[in-house]
């Protein structure tokens, strides 16, 4: 009998090992990942990693947290828009939530969205646009009701950027379209050749829109027209959001080189290697440019390309960087923290790493 | 280590039978196919040697070992190795081609499973791993994960207009097909009442089903479409070899009904 018993316990034990292994393999639960989201507003930061912490400015501790435990189905990766009066963000369980920035409480939810919001919502006039996988882009009011949608062929994983009057969004059907604010009408479609897995750009005129492609490119699009303005073959794919600085566009790459093309020539000014894949989006402080290697070092480089200092951080940097008071926020992955403060000299400020 | 070996050649053979076919369905159940195919050797030899296992045990010497000898493991483990000698069975026949099938299953999952890439995450490892020479990332990516109604990355349910929730249709063929699985390949049932083997293979035959119907209805529906192939390939190799017991899917005469003698219905009528 005591044999039997010891067989059963040993099947039970299997078949458990078995579904942990199989449901672990999966990514299916909390396992399943993605880089943290940082956004910044008045005196406080919104950090998304499977859920979204409110953290003071002055020295990175917890204002409030929703919600307070992780949900497998409603993790938050994605940045959150943070204005005056709310605090929107999308979560993987197709939920776009508006939350009181001063409670940490929920005030409405959007659920019409059929799959997850990868992409951050953006404000645009006076609309919000929620970018979501299942292909649209949600227009709503600032109470959540719905004032147009735009319905691409294929998923959005990147936030689209506004003018004012248009928007231009990219879908992962490799298209960039422009659409009316107003009423969500396209206005023309541009092919890319590949996806885009970063946001376009706007040039500071509005002329043109900036946008890498994983074919290893950069394209500038005339807005007024979809045509394209120049193209820029760089060394590997993109992921670091690029960004536009003294009429030059800057960006890293999976290759490990930071960027820096003319603007209106789409020329290369310089390149740097960081020795290490730059994945995030670089910022700029009163010191100069900041960049981060996937490796977790953070690089301080002047707007002629050398470098001045280095920190290097435990952990890994996949997000972008996000600067608030001329320091750099830098959101750490499987890190010793969550997020890291630096002043513009590299000088540690305060980091924060979420209670167990 | 395990990404270069195993994970990385299994993603790029996935990519480049979708890169063939343009559907990330078809291309989970060919490449499930064409890894079966590749294993088909291993799994004949260990559905030779678990056959040869369960007709070893119905010796008569073998029964007679367990009895003589249950309150003695070690004289009975000589005896049981005496008895494979004699009758030229290698009790790690059975062990090994699983061994070496494991990884490779292990790396089939995972390799679907990373290929699905529904994070950002994962999407930036799926770009590492395609062979640059060898796949073109910029013409893959996004890769089209619609099959039928079902979009391969999300757990998958059948909306139908006249019901009011959704039809978890994969996940009952995943349950079925486990069972059915399970019971055709379970050997015969040992006459020998209170048989530990026979009563956990019965467990298992319960149990397995729930767990995979239990995964197919959570996980992605790639995962699901990789089980239900798997299932039905296991089945097909084993009807091949002629090794399914189409006896056990039907209901069995309890024991007192054998034993017990037929009424005389003829009777009972008049």
């Amino acid at each position: 009998m005591k044999e039997s018993r010891r067989r059963y316990l040993l099947l039970v034990g299997m078949i458990i090992i078995a579904s942990l292994v199989l449901s672990g393999c999966a990514g299916g639960g909390v396992s399943m990942n993605s880089w943290p989201g940082v956004s910044v507003h008045n005196d406080t930061i919104y950090v998304s990693n499977q859920i979204l912490y409110a953290l003071r400015t002055t020295d990175g501790t917890l204002k409030w947290q929703y919600p307070e435990k992780a949900s497998a189905k409603n993790l938050i990766y994605s940045s959150a828009l943070a204005l005056d009066d709310q605090v929107l963000v999308g979560d993987y369980g197709g939920v776009l939530r508006n939350i009181n920035p001063n409670t940490g409480t929920q005030a409405w939810t959007f659920e019409e969205s059929e799959t997850r919001y990868i992409a951050s919502p953006v404000k645009a006039g006076e609309l919000l646009l929620a970018p979501s996988t299942d292909g649209n882009l949600y227009a709503l009011n600032a109470n959540g009701a719905v004032q147009w949608t735009f319905l691409a062929p294929q998923a959005i994983w990147v936030s689209p950027v506004s003018d004012g009057t248009n928007v231009y969004l990219a879908s992962m059907d490799k298209k960039l379209y422009a659409i009316q604010l107003k009423d969500g009408e396209k206005i023309w479609e541009m092919d890319m050749g590949a996806v885009a897995m970063v946001a376009p750009v706007l040039s500071e005129d509005g002329s043109l829109v900036y946008i890498s492609t994983l074919a290893n490119k950069i394209l500038a699009v005339n807005t007024a027209s979809g045509s394209k303005a120049w193209e820029y073959d760089t060394t590997d794919t993109v992921w670091s959001q690029p960004f536009l600085y003294e009429g030059k566009l800057y960006f890293g790459d999976n290759a490990g080189f930071v960027t820096s093309l003319d603007a209106i020539k789409g020329t290369k000014i310089w390149s740097a290697d960081m020795g290490s894949p730059v994945i995030s989006g670089g910022a700029v402080l009163s010191s100069g440019l900041v960049f981060a290697t996937e490796g977790g070092d953070v690089i301080s480089i002047s707007p002629d390309g050398s470098k001045q200092w280095t920190r290097t951080v435990e952990g890994q940097i996949y997000s972008n960087l996000v600067v608030n008071n001329d320091q750099v926020l830098i959101a750490l992955t499987k890190g010793s923290g969550l997020i890291i403060c630096f002043d513009a000299n590299g000088n540690q400020v305060w980091t924060f790493t979420p209670g167990k | 280590m395990w990404d270069a070996i195993v994970i990385t050649p299994f993603i790029n053979a996935l990519l480049f039978i979708y890169n063939l076919v343009g559907n990330f369905g078809v291309a989970i159940i060919l490449f499930t196919i064409v890894i079966r195919l590749i294993t088909y050797p291993l799994n004949a030899s260990q559905i030779k040697s678990s056959s040869a296992m369960a007709e070893m045990q119905k010796d008569k010497r073998w029964i007679e070992a367990q009895e003589k000898y249950k309150n003695d493991k070690d004289k009975l483990a000589q005896e049981q190795m005496k008895l494979y000698k004699e009758l030229g069975y290698n009790p790690f026949s059975s062990c090994l081609p699983t061994l070496i099938q494991f990884p490779i299953i292990i790396g089939l999952y995972q390799s679907i499973i990373r290929a699905m890439a529904t994070t950002p995450m994962d999407m930036l490892n799926l770009t590492r791993h395609v062979y640059s020479g060898f796949l073109n990332v910029e013409t893959l990516i996004p890769l089209n994960s619609q099959f039928l109604w079902m979009n391969m990355g999300e757990p998958e349910r059948l909306n139908l207009g006249f019901i009011s929730f959704g039809i978890p249709v994969l996940a009952i063929l995943v349950l079925v097909t486990s069972y059915m699985q399970s019971k055709l390949m379970q050997p015969p049932a040992s006459d020998k009442p209170g048989d530990q083997t026979a009563m956990m293979s019965n467990m298992m035959t319960i149990y397995m089903p729930f767990l995979m119907g239990y995964l197919a209805l959570t996980l992605a529906s790639g995962l699901a479409l990789y089980f239900l192939i798997s299932n039905v390939l296991s089945i097909v190799q084993y009807a091949i070899m002629g090794k399914l017991n189409w006896s056990n899917l039907l209901p069995k005469k309890k024991e007192q009904d054998k034993q017990l003698p037929k009424p005389d219905r003829s009777k009972a009528k008049k």
